[in-house]
Formats: structure tokens, C-alpha cells, sequence
């Protein structure tokens, strides 16, 4: 879909749509069970960004890093699920697997 | 992932600081203690293998040729790089007996000489 010059992916409307959701639920104090909404949102940033970098064909691995990076939010500081987040799209890229 | 999420562990707990992006200072000596450590540990894994007769074995032909330093009182000692060996003959040991009234009974104890006494109570507890 075309945003002006823009094009976006359905995957990527979706993941703005969430990051809309959660700066409302910030916003508005709404409560989001188990999940830190700041850790959420700094998380889908990334997501976004990092899934720019990527050719729209490859996705499963990466909706599969996207929701383990997720997960591990609930268990682990946020600085290490980004750590985690880093590493294994580094990983993916030098393994060719993205 | 698993190698990912391993490498993101380790990162976190000897890189980083405390769950922040700053790298420890002294990043450097850090991982060369830790890796001399590491490799310390193998080697003393190594010898700990040995039982501890073999071990003692070991540390004696290793300080066999080395003579004993008398230190007084039937204690001898000898020393060769990080072993320490300390020999107690107990025959050339200098023994002072005391005598303690513990419920109308004698109980005798053997102190060896210099030595000060047990308290009278520890005594009583002992008898």
C-alpha cells in the first residue's frame, strides 16, 4: 500500500498499527497484561527498522525472531532481548538465512 | 537462535555492565584473568582427578630430596614453590598433663608443652 511516496508492506502496516496501539495505550494508561508497554514499543521499533533492511521475501525467520524477541521481554532485561535481537539478525544475514 | 541468545547471555554478564549499553572499562584484563582462570581451574581439575593418596605421593617424591626444618616441640616443616608440607611425631612431642575434677571424677588431659590449658569448662563438656 502507497503512503504518498511510500510504499509499505502488509506486515509493516501491521506492525505500525501496533506501535499506534501501544503509544496509545501509553498515552492513555490503558494496562497491557505481563508485557512493559516502553519495552513493546522500543521493541516493534526496531522491529520496523530492522525489517526495512530486509528483501520483502524472506519473512518467516524473521516474524519468528520478532515473536521469540517478544517472548523473552516477559523473562529477560530489555537490554539483553535487544542484545538477542542484534545478534541473531547478524546471524541471519551472515548465514544467508534473511 | 539458541547460538544467538548464548552469545547475547554472555555478552550481558562479562561485557556490559549491569544490564546497560556501557562496556566494562577494563574490558581487557577482565577476560585475561577469566581466561587464565579458566585454564588454572583445568589444571587443578587435572590433579584433583588423583586420589588423595596419590596426591600426597605426588607432593612428598616432589620435596623428597628437600631436608625438614625443626621447629620445635616434634614439629618439622618443609617447603619447595607452593607446597608446604607441616610433620607432626607425635613420640618427640613434649606432652604437659593436666588433672580436672569433673563431677567428683579425674579426667587427665595432655596438652602439648607452651600450650595453655583448656578452660575447665570445655572440660566438663568434653567428660
Amino acid at each position: 500500500m502507497y503512503i504518498g511516496p511510500f510504499y509499505f508492506d502488509t506486515k509493516e502496516v501491521f506492525l505500525i498499527l501496533a506501535m499506534l496501539i501501544i503509544g496509545l495505550a501509553i498515552a492513555f494508561g490503558w494496562n497491557i497484561w505481563w508485557f512493559d508497554k516502553k519495552t513493546l514499543l522500543t521493541l516493534l521499533i526496531l522491529i520496523l527498522v530492522t525489517k526495512g533492511l530486509l528483501p520483502s521475501i524472506h519473512n518467516e525467520a524473521f516474524f519468528i525472531l520478532a515473536i521469540v524477541a517478544l517472548f523473552l521481554t516477559l523473562y529477560l532485561p530489555v537490554f539483553q532481548v535487544i542484545l538477542f535481537y542484534f545478534v541473531s539478525f547478524l546471524l541471519f544475514r551472515l548465514l544467508r538465512i534473511i | 537462535m539458541l547460538m544467538s541468545f548464548l552469545i547475547s547471555d554472555m555478552l550481558i554478564k562479562h561485557v556490559f555492565l549491569a544490564n546497560t549499553p556501557y562496556i566494562r572499562p577494563n574490558l581487557g584484563t577482565y577476560i585475561a584473568d577469566k581466561t587464565s582462570s579458566i585454564f588454572g581451574k583445568k589444571q587443578n581439575s587435572i590433579a584433583s582427578s588423583l586420589s588423595p593418596q596419590d596426591q600426597s605421593n605426588l607432593l612428598y617424591k616432589a620435596t623428597e630430596n628437600i631436608p625438614y626444618k625443626a621447629l620445635g616441640g616434634g614439629v618439622y616443616a618443609k617447603e619447595y614453590k607452593d607446597i608446604k608440607i607441616i610433620e607432626y611425631r607425635s613420640g618427640e612431642v613434649v606432652w604437659v598433663e593436666y588433672t580436672f575434677n569433673v563431677d567428683g571424677k579425674q579426667a587427665k588431659v595432655r596438652v602439648p608443652k607452651g600450650q595453655t590449658p583448656p578452660p575447665k569448662s570445655l572440660v566438663e563438656k568434653i567428660y
